[in-house]
């Protein structure tokens, strides 16, 4: 046994503490990213169109990548999310002639909870794997989009635009979407649940060993299907929060986003085998993204490189992130 | 052995199927306070099995199972956590990914009320996570905030056992605690399992080690293919007498001869 | 149980066979069947469906059958195609989707003396090694860019609305030819003033494709024009530019020009409201009536058709949408007003 080194244990803690988190990477990265982005093109960069059309695209990103990392924490995978942002917004929008705005939403989230509750049950008593069970549900919703709307997608209608309920998602503040800023309450809210709260210790154990999860008293059940209608919920809130900002839509609403939900959330550090990773880091990986598609774009390279940029980044991040997971010793 | 006291638990016929395998056969027996009971038997006896029902893992397939005289019908963990029966296993017990003092009071964490949103207590799970470290002898450089994935297989025991004791356990479960462990941090372990009796828990001890558990349990309890098939007090078999048991059996003695 | 409810089911079939096979003899001389890929949840459907209706009221001695499937697998539309070859129909109309899966089928089918007109889709191939169908009736991706690029030049040219300084083709699938040729035609068009056109894959998520277009047109400040391949994504088209207040609408003084395709509801409300300059028609209601009418001809009065049918482009602006509005109204019925998301 070594004697401990105390003093010198003092100077680097904030450095070595840092480096030990999993989002360290990313919060780098994110940082890197916007410094070199404002250094090569400042011109555009420092616009203030394009940090509000990176702020709103990461808004509906983000809920969607928040949702995604408590489910993966908890070692499963929601690849529905994308189908699920899709009808839960058509749904508001449906029934919103009939119901009016208040209940629209309100049974547009009760959809989003019920699609998030049948998951669960597939995954945790139907004992199908979490990557099989969501995949069937992406295929699924988006069928019923098509299905029910008829290949084209009705119009919200005026009134519902203007109703304060709508503008509370969709409208401005200060400049500042509301989006944006519901995403950022959400944001510290699920960063202080998962941190600060029994249930966010048990989640995180649930994802991190099950077995002892349960030997300890954790209700792993109870637990995961809890992550699965807050996932569910969150990408509703944030197809709902599309609609309210921009009412323009179509049956397309939502696709892809399942992949690129899963790639902020592992390029901000989330391990895909549960219980290591940081609302933060989801939030900075959707910031990043984000900003280098929209950087990509002004620069000129043809968008669809994105999507192997996508992948690039996604292979590159999790490299990182385990590379530095080993050297600070875990 | 006073057997006059009533038993802190009593398993009475207890079967217990996994499918079509029987791991347990109409197994009886009792444990009492302030014992070390030393549970034995070969690879596959029944052992995990019999201490799974105890903390609530897996519930019987019939029989009966008492705590406190008390019938215990429903099986959870969570409920036999509550009841004060802790189980330290090698594998078991502790998230890797979570920091010492996150794993110390996983499944009851404090909370503390701030505007009457309850947030979890992390100031008091440091302190008393930190007080473990001291008290139960693990590094000083160990870090309350790091992962426990980074304490060595005897401190996680330890870790465990204090974790026991901190929560006021009246029985403590090792699972072949000792596994994989050094000369030096198996006796800590032992040392810490009988000052546990000493201080009147019930500790119910399963170890392939013989000898290290003739030296300190108060009684054995022998499991051969799901059957209770000796339950000795240490001052009636030798350490000696206990291995042969094992190894040839007792069920076995006049049917099928086995040549070792 | 099940067993006797099987087994009326099957009797009344054969019944309904039977009775349905006479009536065909005694009350129809020819039988024609649109095998289409467009099903019955894409609003486009009742193009055909009802142009076939108007003309079976023309001709009551002719029955006709559209047959689709909503989930749409080459697999399943081959499956169906085969279907309908079987029960020996006078005529077959069919988008070629696929030139190698259907040339097999339509050529057994030809061989059995069963005429094939092509519609929506055509074969791509050269005349001589396509599928030998009596003729094409559709429109033209190519054709329909190049001509809404020369309709706008033209209005640029009289003043009416700003010249183009640079375009932006808005793709929102990469895989798709036909959008890749609405752009190449449009380009071609732009061309002739030296207007740059450039294609922007903008994905099909509207989230997605408004930021994607903003970021482009961020940067790129000279862009005046947008061109949409899908008209359901010029209200985005039209969204963006407004936020970044590039002044979107169809006037002289106006800083971006929104153009579109398809006569759907979203497009001709877009040109009415003054948000969308011009948009086009392929003629869906032709592409329905017409294969049954060359079919009926071909049939009865020996006709071979000597050139492919075009049904489009057919531009529509301001000046003429008037005269679509009602027409689409009533291949729409109530869904018109539902898919009006401006
Ligand atoms: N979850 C399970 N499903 C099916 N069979 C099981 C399960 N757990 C244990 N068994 C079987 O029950 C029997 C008793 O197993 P148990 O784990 O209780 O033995 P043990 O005495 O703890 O053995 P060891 O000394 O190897 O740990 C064995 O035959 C084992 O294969
Ligand atoms: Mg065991």
């Amino acid at each position: 046994m070594r004697a401990p080194a105390v003093g010198i244990q003092h100077v680097t803690r904030p450095l070595t503490r840092f480096r030990k988190r999993p989002d360290a990477a990313i919060v780098l990265g994110t940082i890197l990213v916007f410094l070199v982005f404002g250094a090569v093109d400042p011109e555009s960069w420092f616009q203030f169109f394009t940090m509000i059309n990176i702020t709103r695209y990461a808004a509906i990103l983000g809920l969607l990548a928040i949702g995604q990392t408590i489910v993966i924490l908890s070692r499963e995978i929601d690849l529905s999310v994308g189908s699920v942002y899709g009808i839960v917004a058509i749904a508001f929008i449906a029934s919103e002639p009939t119901l009016g705005v208040p209940l629209s939403l309100l049974a547009a989230l009760m959809l989003a909870a019920a699609i998030g509750l049948l998951n669960a049950l597939l995954v945790l008593r139907g004992g199908i794997s979490s990557m099989i069970a969501t995949l069937g549900a992406l295929f699924f919703y988006r069928g019923i989009i098509y299905v029910t709307t008829g290949g084209t997608v009705m119009r919200f209608s005026q009134g519902a635009r203007a109703h304060w309920l709508t503008q509370a998602f969709g409208g401005q503040w200060l400049r500042l979407d509301n989006a944006f800023l519901w995403f950022m309450l959400i944001a510290v809210l699920a960063s202080l649940v998962l941190y600060h709260s029994r249930f966010g210790n048990h989640l995180l154990a649930v994802g991190g060993d099950e077995t002892t999860a349960l030997a300890r008293g954790v209700t792993v059940v109870r637990t995961k299907t809890i992550a699965f209608v807050a996932c569910s919920l969150l990408a509703g809130l944030s197809g709902i929060v599309t609609i309210a900002q921009n009412p323009q839509t179509h049956v397309t609403l939502g696709m892809q986003l399942e992949l690129e939900s899963i790639a902020a959330a592992v390029i901000g550090g989330t391990q895909l085998g549960g219980g290591r990773g940081t609302v933060l880091g989801s939030v900075l990986g959707t910031f990043f993204l984000t900003a280098v598609r929209s950087e990509m774009i002004t620069l000129g390279a043809p968008p669809s490189w994105y999507t192997a940029f996508v992948g690039i980044a996604l292979l590159l991040g999790a490299t990182i992130n385990t590379v530095m997971a080993r050297r600070s010793g875990a | 052995m006073e057997t006059e006291r009533a038993p802190l638990i009593s398993l009475r016929n207890v079967n217990l199927w996994y499918g079509t395998v029987q791991a347990l056969r109409d197994v009886s027996v009792d444990f009492y306070q302030g014992e070390l009971v030393g549970l034995v038997g070969d690879n596959g006896a029944g052992k995990t099995s019999l201490v799974n029902i105890i903390s609530g893992i897996v519930a019987p397939t019939s029989g009966e199972v008492y705590l406190d005289g008390q019938r215990i019908t429903s099986f959870h963990p969570k409920l036999a956590i509550d009841l004060g029966v802790e189980t330290t296993q090698q594998s078991v017990g502790l998230c890797d990914n979570l920091s010492i003092a996150r794993n110390y009071f996983l499944g009851r964490e404090p909370v503390r009320r701030i505007a009457g949103i309850p947030f979890i207590d992390l100031g008091k799970m440091r302190k008393e996570g930190r007080k473990a470290i001291t008290a139960f002898g693990l590094r000083e450089s160990v870090d309350v905030d790091g992962e426990v994935a980074l304490l060595s297989g005897g401190e996680r025991q330890a870790f465990k056992i204090a974790r026991a004791v901190y929560f006021r356990s009246r029985i403590l479960i090792m699972d072949e605690p000792t596994n994989n462990l050094s000369v030096r941090e198996r006796e800590r372990v032992n040392d810490l399992a009988v000052q546990l009796k000493d201080q009147s828990l019930l500790v119910i001890y399963i170890t392939h080690d013989i000898f290290q558990i003739h030296r300190i349990a108060d009684r054995f309890i022998i499991l051969e293919n799901g059957a209770k098939v000796a339950d000795v007090p240490r001052n009636l078999m030798s350490a000696e007498d206990l291995e042969r048991i094992i190894r040839e059996g007792v069920g076995n003695d006049a049917g099928s001869p086995r040549s070792g | 149980m099940r067993g006797i409810t099987l087994r009326f089911a099957a009797i009344v079939v054969l019944l309904l066979l039977v009775t349905g096979g006479n009536s065909y003899a005694a009350a129809y001389k020819y039988r024609f069947v649109m095998v289409s890929h467009i099903g019955s949840n894409d609003p486009n459907m009742k193009w055909l469906t009802l142009s076939m209706a108007e003309f079976e009221k023309r001709y009551p001695d002719v029955k006709t059958e559209y047959v689709s499937t909503n989930e749409y697998s080459l697999q399943k539309f081959v499956e169906l195609l085969r279907q309908a070859i079987a029960t020996k129909p006078n005529g077959i109309a069919v988008p070629i989707v696929s030139s190698d899966a259907l040339a097999p089928v339509l050529k057994g089918a030809i061989a059995q003396g069963i005429p094939v007109v092509a519609f929506n889709i055509p074969d791509p191939r050269p005349q001589g090694k396509r599928i030998p169908y009596l003729t094409y009736v559709g429109g033209d991706e190519y054709l329909a860019g190049l001509r809404l690029g020369q309709h706008a030049l033209e209005l640029a040219k009289a003043g009416k609305i700003p010249n183009p300084q640079r375009v932006l083709c808005a793709i929102h699938d990469a895989a798709h030819q036909g959008l890749k040729l609405r752009c190449k035609g449009m380009a071609d068009a732009m061309k002739t003033i030296n207007a740059q056109v450039d294609n922007l894959f903008i994905t099909a998520d509207p989230a997605r494709a408004r930021s994607i277009m903003q970021s482009y047109l961020t940067k790129n400040k000279s862009v005046n024009y947008i061109f949409a391949v899908a008209s359901w994504s010029s209200p985005w088209a039209y969204g963006v530019a407004k936020e970044l207040g590039r002044n979107p609408g169809v006037g002289a003084s106006n800083g971006t020009i929104v153009i579109t395709v398809d006569e759907s509801p979203v497009a001709l409300e877009g040109i009415k409201q003054g948000k969308v300059l011009e948009t086009h028609s392929q003629g869906f209601w032709l592409q329905g009536y017409a294969p049954m009418e060359i079919l009926y001809w071909y049939n009865n009065l020996g006709l071979w058709p000597q050139a492919d049918f075009l049904t489009g482009p057919v531009i529509i602006d301001s000046t003429n949408v008037g005269r679509w509005v009602p027409f689409v109204r009533n291949v729409f019925g109530t869904e018109y007003d539902k898919q009006v998301t401006w």
